[in-house]
């Protein structure tokens, strides 16, 4: 039986697994947006960010939020790397070159962990126990981790839209030689950019643990990758904040239709799920090509 | 005449031969079987990208959806034939399941090709990726063709032929078909480069916009290569199936596929037809000569070489050699 306040805690649900989406995909479309990289090693960076807290509460006891933090500063300094060591490399070359380099990278980093940590699956219980929402017992590490998705986001904004640096940014996404012109030093902007996009996606990686707590491991990241890829894209791609509120409604309709399809009894709900969202962006894809957002 | 004039493409005609002989050696050597065997699946498989990919820059991660559809409608076409009370003649039924492979990838990329062709750029790569997903959650979701616990034809091949059959089919047979599919990919790439198509296309991937203005007809000329690199991956897939003799979902519809394909073109040379075949030979030597001497390490060791080759040959090896050996008969054999 569908009540009005099982709908209403499902969609909560939805929020809070949607406002981690959005911090997951976020990094993605910075990177697309600014330096017109595709980041197709994506979900290893989460990987790296799962297994940063996890080592983090087995080893020092510290709390995913804790980690998290961690998480982006190691993050930020492998955005800084990679791109004084290979990308600055290939910019002016093709295109396609930047999305073979990233993933070879994604792939590197998997083996590196595999190699270093091994591929059977970890993972710890942060628990805090739960909380009732409508008369539903909902975990309060869930709660949370919503909620500190949202703070880093709204951090994020405020950064690009108050401060000289991220004037800086967004000046470069409008015009690169523009920018250049009125002194703004693009290959710095580069460089930083792809350090804060990393920064945040290992750090949504580090969050990760707070929505599931097994299965860490170095090939946990490819559902991410595709994931984050029908996000970005269905809030266009180059604009952060479009795919932090795609993130936010794949998570509702995610959850609200798992519920129906349990309900219908059609097939697997799980697979399911997942071919509905996807057919769903064909969909926007076919409405608007340029994202919910663009005008 | 295409046909007549050997010398005008002789080019084409060497790459043939050089890949024939290849195919004669794994029959000649034994030991080099099983490396050339999937050393062809993967040169046709990025050929057939190449076709696409190479010839408009737009990349279709969703690649590996059309081999999987092929694989599916193959391996369904083999097994409802051989349920049949008296099963009809090898020749026919490999030739229906080809048949059907293509026709199935022919209808799915026309169906996706309409709406996506008309995305740009980055926007085309992210929609195909919903392709592949989409249909692998369809087949799991709702448990069509054996749904997640796959679909395996192996015992209705030896039941209704017998095990000597069987082997040669799979072991002897599926290579030659592959190999039969790479022949005609490469033709079709040849013939589509040489076409008033290629041109079209050639304008495209210089500048799209300009290219639509001056009355290339953008949509349609990607919409056609798409199709055609689609029903070939589609009967890459079919062969594919007689090959492996069954087929599950999460290997099937697995990523991994199309970034091979990608990086074996991007490495042998985007938009030609010798590059798949020497990145291929290069990326599958190397990975075999790797899971050999570093069991288990070989991709942490495949990744920072492909690094290093993104860097130093952003344009390929065959543009790099073009570029070396400018004006001299070498760049003339580099199609």
């Amino acid at each position: 039986m569908v009540t009005a306040e099982y709908v209403l805690f499902v969609t909560i649900a939805g929020v809070m697994l949607g406002t981690f989406y959005g911090l997951a995909t976020i990094g993605l479309s910075f990177t697309f947006g600014i330096l017109r990289i595709l980041n197709s090693g994506h979900g290893s960076f989460v990987m790296i960010g799962a297994y940063i807290s996890y080592w983090c509460f087995a080893l020092l006891g510290l709390s995913p939020l804790v980690s998290s933090l961690l998480a982006f500063v190691i993050g930020f300094f492998i955005g800084f790397a990679l791109y004084h060591g290979l990308i600055s490399r290939v910019l002016g070359g093709p295109e396609l070159i930047s999305l073979v380099l990233m993933f070879a990278f994604g792939i590197f980093l998997q083996e590196v962990a595999k190699f270093s940590w091994s591929a059977s699956p970890r993972g710890f219980t942060w628990g805090l126990g739960s909380i009732n929402i409508f008369g539903y017992e909902y975990p309060l590490t869930r709660l949370i981790g919503g909620v500190v998705s949202a703070v880093i986001v709204l951090v994020l904004y405020v950064f690009l839209f108050r401060t000289k640096s991220g004037n800086a940014i967004r000046s470069v996404v409008e015009d690169p030689e523009g920018a250049a012109l009125c002194g703004v030093d693009v290959s710095r902007v580069y460089a930083f950019s792809l350090a804060i996009a990393l920064g945040l996606t290992v750090a949504s990686g580090a969050l990760s643990t707070l929505f599931v707590s097994g299965g860490i491991e170095p090939y946990m990241g490819d559902p991410y990758t595709t994931r984050a890829f029908a996000i970005a894209v269905l809030g266009g791609l180059t604009s952060p904040f479009g795919s932090f509120l795609a993130g936010l409604l794949f998570g509702i309709i995610e959850n609200v239709s798992y519920m129906l399809l349990s309900l219908a009894e059609v097939g697997n709900p799980f697979s399911m799920t997942r071919f509905l969202t996807f057919a769903m962006i064909l969909l926007v894809l076919l409405i608007r090509p340029q994202g919910l957002l663009k005008r | 005449m295409i046909v007549l004039d050997i010398r005008a493409h002789r080019s084409l005609i060497i790459l043939f031969l050089v890949s024939l002989t290849l195919l004669f050696v794994r029959v000649g050597i034994p030991e080099t079987r099983q490396v050339l065997s999937i050393l062809f699946f993967y040169i046709a498989l990025s050929e057939v990208f190449n076709l696409f990919t190479g010839l408009t820059l737009y990349v279709c991660f969703g690649y590996v959806a059309f081999v999987a559809l092929g694989m599916y409608g193959g391996g369904a076409t083999i097994k409802y034939l051989l349920s049949i009370s008296s099963p009809p003649p090898l020749a026919l039924v490999l030739a229906c399941a080809f048949a059907v492979a293509g026709i199935l990838a022919l209808i799915l990329a026309l169906a996706v090709g309409w709406i996506s062709v008309r995305l740009k750029g980055a926007y085309f790569a992210i929609a195909t990726i919903g392709l592949n997903e989409g249909l692998k959650n369809l087949i799991e979701g709702t448990g069509i063709w054996g749904g997640s616990s796959g679909l395996v034809i192996a015992n209705d091949l030896i039941q209704a032929y017998n095990y000597d059959t069987f082997i040669f089919v799979t072991s002897e047979l599926a290579d030659y078909l592959i190999f039969t599919v790479y022949a005609v990919t490469i033709l079709c790439i040849y013939l589509v480069i040489k076409s008033r198509l290629g041109y079209g296309l050639a304008a495209l991937r210089e500048d799209e916009e300009a290219a639509n203005v001056m009355g290339v007809n953008v949509v349609r000329y990607k919409l056609i290569v798409f199709v055609i690199s689609a029903t070939l991956a589609g009967m890459l897939g079919a062969g594919k199936m007689i090959k492996d003799v069954a087929i599950y979902p999460p290997q099937a519809f697995a990523v991994s596929y199309t970034v091979e394909a990608i990086v074996i073109s991007m490495l042998g040379g985007l938009g030609t037809v010798t590059g798949p075949v020497i990145g291929g030979l290069i990326y599958g030597i190397l990975k075999y000569e790797l899971t050999v001497s570093f069991p288990g390490l070989q991709l942490l060791a495949l990744a920072p070489a492909l690094m290093a080759m993104c860097v130093m040959f952003p344009y390929g090896i065959v543009g790099w050699l073009r570029r070396r050996f400018k004006g001299s008969k070498i760049e003339s054999l580099l199609i």
